[in-house]
């Protein structure tokens, strides 16, 4: 039904249920505020949308008035405007606002350089938000030039013993937008709002840290705080970015897309790209790639390694060395080992490189140990696997060993959604994790035992009616397989936990029964970025094992340096970071990251997600890609001389692959007496080969090594 | 080892620090500042000597959290030690009888200046202390500075307590009442500057404390260079006191500036303190 209101003497035709804020938009009425934030609830808390309405004595909050017929409505008159600039004043009287009104403020730009690092705010210089934040506006807008209200400063202590961000509640408007998208939009209450009247403050329950209060640091909060309370540690001092670059999170498989914000060719931080629908991140995208990427370690320029000690090189003689190396090699002896989260493109050219340039068959990648026995039926799976968003299609949902506490809480979100629609969340995990509290069912059997309880439900919804159970687990499993069984969508979700378990050959034969006796939508959620693309390649198959002494070049794309290598042979290492223990005799290639290069991934729906080169690269690094076709032109062989990343794309988009190619003769680097199995465990959330606890600080409390 | 008998935060972000180290409270005149490393691997940082005593063998200083290495010295707390002290350092300000002596403070000048103040009060001068702050919040010592001054003048940004602006007020000061002898100020390169400026024409002697990065803070390294009256000096030995019309104040801005880049890289982190 159509409504008529008159807003600032326009009449207008408005939808029952809105909001007169919402109507004042939609028509190009500008009302300003401050606690409204897009996609969150109306608060009204701050008042600064206060509108006149003909008849009414009071002045109510345009985000909260509804419309009604034949309203009149004046959003600046000099009354709402008046209260506006008090209400202005009021906040700015508890908040560090001398700056705001300075008359010398012009010259501190120039001249305040270096308190722009102050370790606590007194003013927009030294905030976070300067230049961004909601009230430099306000003031702006209303020409403020004084205060006029004695001023207070709470001197609360600045909660900095928690990763990745700060906290400063003196310079906090109580807006609750961070305590509202908290509990709104990712079904967390990490936050409230604690005491009252002069004394309120948001906080976490009984004051805790926000690692003990369980937040998952998806940076939410961060994003819609309008004012510096909560700021990014890296990111304090850099100000606004000058560009944005959408591209594609390579730290699991998920794909989220991400806007990297960039200033001075640095990556200086990382958000959702909301403009592609991305509304929030895991504290992997959302924190860890400014340091990740800028890390003052990065590979510059070529080295080269031998017994004597190190050498910078130039690219001409690394080239050379590498080629000679390789052309000299006895047929067979050399190997290479690259990592699935290398883009499609390094994929590609790296397979097709092994084969053609150094005429081998020996490529491998890590996750083949990762994942093991069970690589067979994981490959098998991934024929099936669904995008995250058939969520919303389920009535049950089945967590197989995800947990989404300091990874893939996107997910997390998304299993909340489909809960608060209706659907049934169980989960199945020994430890304690991001779902024991929400599900309606925690099947937690004991550590190793988690294929029996799959075995169970495969049996229950194959016999189909109620057993006689004695166990707990077993009977727990019944009421589960009951579930399924009536159910109407059922999705399985397999964490990372179950891809890389043990015992992931068993537990993944029991999976493929179970979704072929339930007809489950499947979700696959491994940590590697690529694995998708991987197996398309064709780089990732069963493995058999044989002997490892017999190579005389390994070849490192993105892999770190397996210990026990017994033969010594001459390593090209080519990564993005220095390897972590001495290598005998090499080369050392710099290689860019993905915020340096153009390309593409398989996310874990096997779907394309683009990466863009958004900053250069350090030094000379280059693309791993394109590394490798510098060497094939070198050893003279054809087929290498792709201009960029879309030649390569192209042309791996027309390739068939079947994996049987690589089958034969397999280099022994997973054999088990290397240990290599513990080497590739310790490397769950890396990147690189380089465990993300080693690259950036803050992990280093969520995924202690 | 040098133990810290008192370390805290007394206005946002300026914290004060006392140590035991008697040699330096027997000896320190006003003026003079001490370096300090929190730990043995540690930035040296130099800071000013703002209130001493000999008999308990103990030294204050005040100093405003800008990096690194003064954001974890604000970590650390009574009975913690800091790897080494150093000083006295730097000449002593000049003290004499010059009559009417203006004195001013900002930001961890509101400390720094009240031993230049008691010094010239106890040698018989009328001084008037004007300090300034961002806000009332933000200003400290005033009840210790009121014990040495003749006159207390409190300037802050938002008018919250005395006179409302910045160091322009000074103009104004200096045209009210007989006009001063000498004129010292302590605070950021903005406010020695902007005062140097202010004073200029009425052509009164004004000196300034000059806070440059050190090292070593005895001549060695060079890092402190300033051109005054068209020659270079070091803040550490020559200084750090110098005739404020005399200083090169752009140069001085820019190598400020000089490790800024690695200044924020130290900081470009993570973690969780």
């Amino acid at each position: 039904m159509s409504l008529q209101i008159t807003i600032d003497g326009r009449s207008l035709s408005v939808e029952k249920g809105q909001t007169l804020l919402q109507v004042a938009r939609e028509n190009g009425i500008d009302i300003p505020t401050l606690c409204d934030f897009p996609g969150l609830p109306s608060h009204g808390s701050c008042r600064m949308c206060v509108v006149e309405i003909e008849g009414r004595s009071n002045t109510p909050t345009a985000c909260t008035t509804l419309a009604e017929d034949g309203m009149v409505v004046q959003t600046n008159s000099p009354i709402v405007q008046a209260q506006r600039i008090e209400l202005l004043k009021l906040l700015l009287s508890e908040h560090t606002s001398s700056c705001l009104i300075c008359t010398e403020k012009s010259h501190c730009d120039e001249c305040m350089v270096t308190l722009r690092k102050a370790g606590v705010t007194t003013g927009c210089r030294s905030c976070s938000m300067d230049g961004a934040c909601a009230l430099q506006d306000l003031v702006e807008r209303f020409g403020i030039t004084e205060i006029g209200y004695p001023v207070r400063y709470r001197m609360l202590p600045v909660q900095k013993q928690d990763p990745f961000f700060d906290r400063d509640y003196n310079l906090c408007i109580l807006c609750e937008r961070c305590v509202r998208v908290c509990e709104e939009n990712h079904f967390s209450s990490t936050l409230t709002l604690a005491g009252r009247g002069t004394d309120a403050i948001v906080s976490t329950a009984f004051g805790r840290t926000h690692i003990e209060a369980g937040c998952s640091f998806c940076g939410a909060c961060v994003e819609v705080c309008p004012t510096g309370t909560l700021s990014e540690k890296t990111r304090k001092w850099d100000g606004k970015p000058e560009r944005e670059v959408s591209t594609t999170c390579p730290l699991c498989s998920l794909g989220c897309q991400i806007d990297l914000l960039v200033k001075n060719d640095m990556v200086i931080g990382s958000l959702p790209a909301h403009a592609s629908g991305s509304d929030m991140l895991c504290v992997k995208g959302r924190f860890g790639i400014t340091e990740l990427v800028n890390h003052p370690t990065r590979l510059g320029h070529p080295i080269a390694v031998n017994r004597e000690g190190s050498l910078p090189v130039s690219w001409e003689q690394a080239i050379e060395a590498a080629a000679e190396k390789i052309s000299s090699c006895a047929p067979g002896k050399y190997g290479m080992l690259i990592s699935a989260d290398c883009s499609n493109e390094t994929l590609y050219v790296a397979r097709k490189f092994v084969r053609e340039a150094a005429r081998s068959n020996h490529l491998r990648t890590s996750s083949t140990a990762l994942y093991g026995d069970g690589l067979p039926v994981l490959q098998r799976l991934y024929g099936l696997a669904q995008p995250l968003s058939v969520l919303s299609e389920a009535d049950i949902i089945l967590c197989l060993g995800f947990d989404g506490t300091y990874a893939q809480s996107v997910v997390d979100v998304g299993l909340h959604r489909a809960k608060k629609h209706g659907a049934k969340l169980v989960t199945l995990n020994a430890n304690e994790h991001s779902l024991s509290k929400a599900a309606d069912e925690w099947l937690r059997p004991e550590p190793g035992e988690e294929a029996d309880v799959i075995e169970m439900l495969v049996e229950n919804t194959r016999m189909g009616e109620q057993q006689n159970r004695l166990s707990p687990i077993a009977s727990q499993a019944q009421r589960v397989s009951d579930m399924l069984l009536k159910s109407r969508q059922a999705i399985i979700l397999l964490g990372p936990a179950f891809l890389t378990h043990p015992d992931n050959l068993f537990l993944l034969k029991a999976v493929e029964r179970l979704v072929a006796q339930t007809a489950a939508q499947l979700i696959i959620l491994p940590d590697s970025a690529n694995l998708a693309g991987a197996f398309r390649t064709g780089i990732i198959t069963p493995a058999t094992t044989a002997g490892l002494q017999d190579l005389e070049v390994l070849h490192l794309v993105g892999e770190t340096v397996p210990p026990h290598l017994p033969d010594q042979p001459f390593i090209l290492y080519q990564n993005i970071y220095p390897p972590r223990r001495d290598l005998p005799a090499g080369l050392i290639l710099p290689a860019a990251a993905f915020t340096e290069e153009d390309g593409t991934f398989l996310d874990h729906a096997g779907r394309t997600r683009s990466i863009q080169r958004a900053v250069p690269a350090p030094g000379e690094a280059l693309p791993s890609w394109q590394i490798l076709c510098r060497i094939a032109r070198k050893l003279g062989v054809a087929g290498f001389d792709y201009e960029n990343a879309a030649q390569v794309r192209a042309e791996y988009e027309t390739t068939g692959f079947t994996g049987a190619d690589f089958a034969i003769s397999v280099p022994g680097l997973l054999q088990p007496g290397l240990d290599v199995f513990q080497w590739v465990r310790r490397e769950d959330h890396a990147y690189m080969g380089f465990p993300l606890g080693t690259l950036v600080a803050g992990f280093r409390r969520l995924y202690p090594e | 080892m040098v133990k810290i008998l008192e370390n805290k935060m007394i206005v946002p972000n300026i914290c004060t620090i006392t140590v035991f180290a008697p040699e330096i409270a027997g000896s320190v005149k006003a003026g003079q500042f001490a370096i300090l490393r929190v730990d043995e691997d540690g930035e040296r940082i130099p800071l000013t000597v703002s209130d001493w005593d000999a008999e308990r063998g103990t030294i204050t200083m005040v100093y405003v959290m800008v990096g690194k290495t003064t954001q974890k010295l604000a970590t650390l707390t009574t009975n913690d030690t800091l790897a080494t002290v150093v000083g006295p350092l730097g000449n002593p300000m000049e003290i004499d009888l010059f009559g009417k002596v203006i004195c001013i403070g900002g930001c961890y000048g509101n400390a720094s200046i009240y031993p230049i103040a008691r010094a010239l009060k106890e040698k018989g001068n009328r001084v008037t202390s004007i300090i300034e702050g961002r806000s009332s919040y933000m200003l400290y010592w005033q009840e210790k500075l009121k014990t040495v001054s003749d006159q207390l003048i409190v300037i802050t940004r938002d008018g919250s307590q005395g006179k409302a602006g910045h160091i322009g007020n000074l103009k104004s000061i200096l045209a009210a009442g007989t006009p001063p002898d000498r004129v010292i100020v302590n605070g950021c390169n903005y406010l020695m500057m902007r005062a140097a400026q202010e004073t200029l024409p009425f052509k009164i002697k004004t000196i300034v404390s000059l806070n440059t990065l050190m090292i070593d803070g005895t001549g060695m390294c060079g890092v402190c260079r300033v051109t005054v009256n068209s020659s270079t000096k070091f803040a550490c030995v020559d200084g750090p006191h110098f005739d404020a019309h005399e200083v090169d104040w752009d140069e001085l801005a820019q190598r400020r500036k000089a490790y800024l880049s690695e200044e924020v890289q130290t900081l470009r982190s993570s973690m969780a303190q």
